[in-house]
């Protein structure tokens, strides 16, 4: 006889997110979200505020990957103005942008592991994360939430002494995080809890409309960085990894090795940047007007549509969050599976409510 | 068989390398040099324009009488340590510490009056930590 | 001023009763009660007890950050954190005991004061070392091998009872994991001690250990070891077989509901389990109290550390295995190997009788 479970959020492991499940025995029928205990309505909040004093707030519509989400609005006005940014300032942003993708995988592996009561990997992947805050506080100020990509350009140039500090952090995680595989993903109890669990094939991912790591771990060879390029992506050299199975140890295995690719992308810009100012004046209205835009984020496509309305803030905004297209992948897979999958499966698609309740 | 041994290898490795931890509250890390804390005024070239209470997008700062002229008020509870007043002041009177340690037991003191956002940070009187060599045997450390 | 009567007794009554008291007296004082109070009061009982889990705790949190490159317990006491447990122990006597609504009060209040009444007469059984004329056991029995394995197959009634009592969805769910787990897990240990038993020919674990002197039963029993160590870890429940207490799935399995200083006998149990366990590989398999040089007893509590210290590593190393794969190791792949060494022991004590 089913009983129905609140694995909510008065729960060790369950983050923001409220699952109903209706369990019979260890096995679970099927699940039900409850999604809006962080919802904040920060699209309503842009209709009050002018399009530079909505950047910090925009920020936090993900915490753990802030300025790529900035990096897609952002464009967004200046694609609405016409302004484009100068060629320094498009590789700056490219190096804030990379180095916030590589903390949020390593946040989503501490958070993976743990779902195996594994907490040394959580703890690894916690302190080589601390290397990475400082080189971003270094570059921008702040640990987590930089206000460093601003429209017109970027706020702050390379302090002195950065691409060394820089040069000898990525070459030291470029070693570490062979260790990382050779503890997690060479493990036969971490395999055992994750291959074969949560499998999504090509046809299933393209249909949900799952997107990011996810979806290349199915099968589908797509990424908005190499066939929609936007900043100084298309100058530079990387690899896109693109795996078969489609399991939750798929998932993480596409997420680790973006963060060598990377650290491969920090590296080439270090190494070719341009000289030149980083910043330029914009206009102080919106045109009247609408846009969409699309970024790479960690987790997968933000899409962002804009409307302007001849004043200096905006008539609409519109935030379409990766992690709110991946919720869909959660509910589909949720079915007949036993109860020990569940956190296996929600923290493989890397799910992080904030960007679903906005 | 080696995919259970290898990763107990490597547990035991790690027992005997240097611990990352910073001894917090007795030792503390360095904040960059950019780094955004509290804001101090600077009341002589202060001008009371009000560009700094225009610009914030949380609505943090007001502007507030004070021995005849007019100078911003700062509340902890809204700020998020953007920095904008501080690029936006036209005349240059706002300037980021290296301060972060702002709790207190109330809300009314996390108002900071144009005369105690005007007082110099204090200097850290504890002990500095920076991460040691990264290509050691032994693993970085906080030393 | 009202005067009482002071109720005074006669001479005879005292007269009479004074042989019986001073024969109890005496008996009180005899050698026998007395060493029966050491060995319950100080090893192996209370004394002994606190102090192990005081050191284990303190070396398993130790243990389990280093893999972390973090630094444990620091501040309480003189070797940086020894007395953790202590500033546990205090902490968690300050705490209010609750009981949840609509539970079975007696069966609820019952369960951790069971359970660790459990893990605690266990040790009542084994011998420890040899004195002059006998062994420095609280009860001896030719069979006490047999006797501990009886108290091992009581456990997941307790659990269960806990689980059932606490009118929670997940301590159900905990409760039926419970069950399953320790059930499926005793057949291994019953046959990897039944290795070990052919060889040395009695269940007496005193008779085990005295008949390791030349050769301890790890060499010729390597796959009963390995077998017998699993599934101890899998009966104490140690991470990676901590299934019944997941935290990350069913918040604490049957023990969810529990506080105060329940919580604490809860945890405490779990460390003399572990004690237990270490005991018996050392005894079974690691030649016991054999050893050059010192004193038996101290060669037994520093194998027993050693073994105890491979128990506490194995928390950090493996994630946890999920109910039915934990299940399909239990009776797929533990039971054949424990089958096979069985054989080779048979096959060993009769090539050993008739060829010598």
């Amino acid at each position: 006889m089913p009983v129905r479970v609140a694995w909510g959020i008065q729960h060790p492991m369950s983050g923001h997110l409220t699952l109903y499940l209706d369990v019979d025995g260890d096995v679970v029928l099927n699940t039900e979200p409850d999604v809006g205990y962080t919802h904040r309505g920060l699209e309503k909040i842009a209709e009050y505020r002018t399009y530079l004093q909505y950047v910090p707030i925009i920020e936090r519509a993900c915490d753990f990957d802030s300025s790529n989400f900035a990096l897609g609005y952002v464009r967004a006005v200046e694609a609405l103005m016409g302004v484009e940014a100068p060629e320094r300032a498009k590789y700056l942003r490219v190096i804030a942008a990379e180095l916030s993708r590589i903390m949020s995988h390593l946040y989503a592996q501490a958070l993976l592991s743990m779902t195996g009561g594994f907490e040394t990997m959580t703890v690894w992947s916690a302190n080589d994360r601390e290397l990475i805050l400082d080189l971003l506080e270094m570059l921008t100020g702040a640990r987590v939430t930089h206000t460093y990509i601003v429209p017109g350009g970027v706020r702050w140039d390379l302090p002195k002494g950065f691409k060394e500090r820089a040069f000898e952090v990525l070459n030291y995680l470029e070693r570490r995080i062979w260790d990382y595989y050779k503890m997690l993903f060479q493990n036969r109890t971490f395999q055992d809890r994750t291959m074969g669990v949560g499998v999504l094939s090509k046809k299933e991912a393209v249909e949900l409309g799952v997107t990011g790591p996810s979806l290349r771990a199915s099968g589908v060879d797509f990424d908005v960085r190499r066939d929609d390029p936007y900043e100084a992506y298309d100058k530079l050299d990387f690899d896109v990894i693109v795996e078969k199975d489609g399991d939750s140890y798929t998932r993480a295995l596409v997420r680790f090795y973006e963060i060598a690719q990377s650290i491969r992308i920090i590296k080439q810009a270090l190494k070719d940047i341009p000289e030149g100012p980083i910043r330029v004046k914009v206009p102080p209205t919106l045109p009247k007007g609408e846009v969409y835009t699309r970024v790479e984020t960690g987790r997968g496509e933000l899409g962002i549509y804009l409307v302007g309305a001849g004043t200096n803030k905006p008539y609409r905004l519109k935030i379409s969050a990766p992690s709110f297209r991946n919720l869909a992948g959660l509910v589909y897979l949720c079915r007949d599976v036993p109860m020990g999958d569940i956190p296996v499966i929600y923290y493989s698609f890397d799910i992080l409510l904030l960007d679903v309740d906005r | 068989m080696s995919s259970y041994i290898k990763p107990l290898y490597m547990a035991w490795l790690h027992a005997f390398k240097r611990t990352f931890t910073v001894k917090y509250p007795y030792e503390v890390l360095k904040p960059a040099d950019r780094y955004r804390g509290r804001i101090e005024l600077n009341m002589d070239r202060c001008i009371g324009c009000g560009v700094c209470s225009y610009v914030c997008p949380n609505k943090a700062i007001t502007l507030v009488e004070h021995e005849g002229r007019k100078y911003p008020q700062f509340d902890y509870g809204r700020c998020c340590f953007c920095g904008f007043c501080v690029d936006h002041c036209p005349r240059a009177a706002l300037k980021h510490t290296h301060e972060y340690e702002l709790a207190s037991y109330n809300k009314e003191d996390l108002v900071f009056s144009p005369s105690k956002a005007a007082e110099p940070p204090k200097p850290f009187e504890r002990r500095v930590v920076t991460v040691r060599k990264l290509d050691s045997k032994l693993g970085p450390g906080h030393g | 001023m009202i005067k009482l009567p002071i109720p005074t007794i006669p001479k005879e009554l005292v007269r009479f009763l004074i042989p019986p008291l001073d024969q109890l007296v005496k008996g009180l004082l005899s050698p026998e009660i007395m060493e029966l109070l050491i060995k319950v009061l100080v090893f192996p009982g209370f004394a002994f007890i606190m102090l192990y889990a005081m050191i284990a705790v303190w070396g398993e949190r130790k243990l389990h950050a280093r893999v972390h490159l973090r630094i444990g317990p620091y501040h309480v006491g003189p070797i940086f954190g020894l007395f953790q447990l202590i500033a546990d122990g205090i902490k968690l006597l300050g705490k209010e005991i609750i009981t949840p609504e609509n539970a079975h009060k007696v069966l609820y209040h019952l369960a951790p004061i069971l359970i660790m009444t459990l893990s605690m007469v266990v040790l009542a059984f084994i011998p420890f070392f040899p004195v002059d004329g006998g062994y420095w056991v609280i009860y001896y029995t030719p069979y006490n091998l047999l006797v501990i394995l009886a108290l091992f197959s009581l456990r997941p009634f307790i659990m269960i009872m806990a689980g059932w009592a606490s009118n929670n969805k997940y301590c159900t769910m905990g409760a039926m994991r419970a069950a399953y787990q320790l059930l499926a897990y005793e057949v291994p240990l019953m046959l990897s001690m039944a290795s070990v038993v052919i060889l040395a020919g009695s269940f007496d674990l005193a008779k085990i250990v005295e008949s390791q002197v030349g050769m301890w039963y790890i060499a010729p029993c390597f796959l009963g070891f390995i077998v017998f160590f699993v599934a101890m870890m899998a009966e104490i429940c140690r991470r990676p077989l901590d299934i019944i207490t997941a935290e990350q799935e069913i918040v604490f399995g049957p023990w969810t509901e529990y506080t105060g200083m329940e919580y604490g006998l809860i945890m405490m149990s779990e460390y003399v389990d572990v004690a237990i366990a270490s005991f018996l590989v050392t005894m079974l398999f690691l030649g016991g109290w054999h050893g050059p040089g010192l004193h038996p007893l101290a060669w037994l509590l520093i194998k027993m550390g050693v073994v105890s210290a491979f128990f506490f590593i194995g928390r950090s190393t493996w994630p946890r295995l999920r109910i039915d794969q934990l299940l399909d190791a239990g009776w797929r792949k533990l039971v054949p190997l424990a089958l096979v060494q069985v054989f080779a022991s048979m096959l060993m004590v009769y090539l050993l009788k008739v060829v010598f």
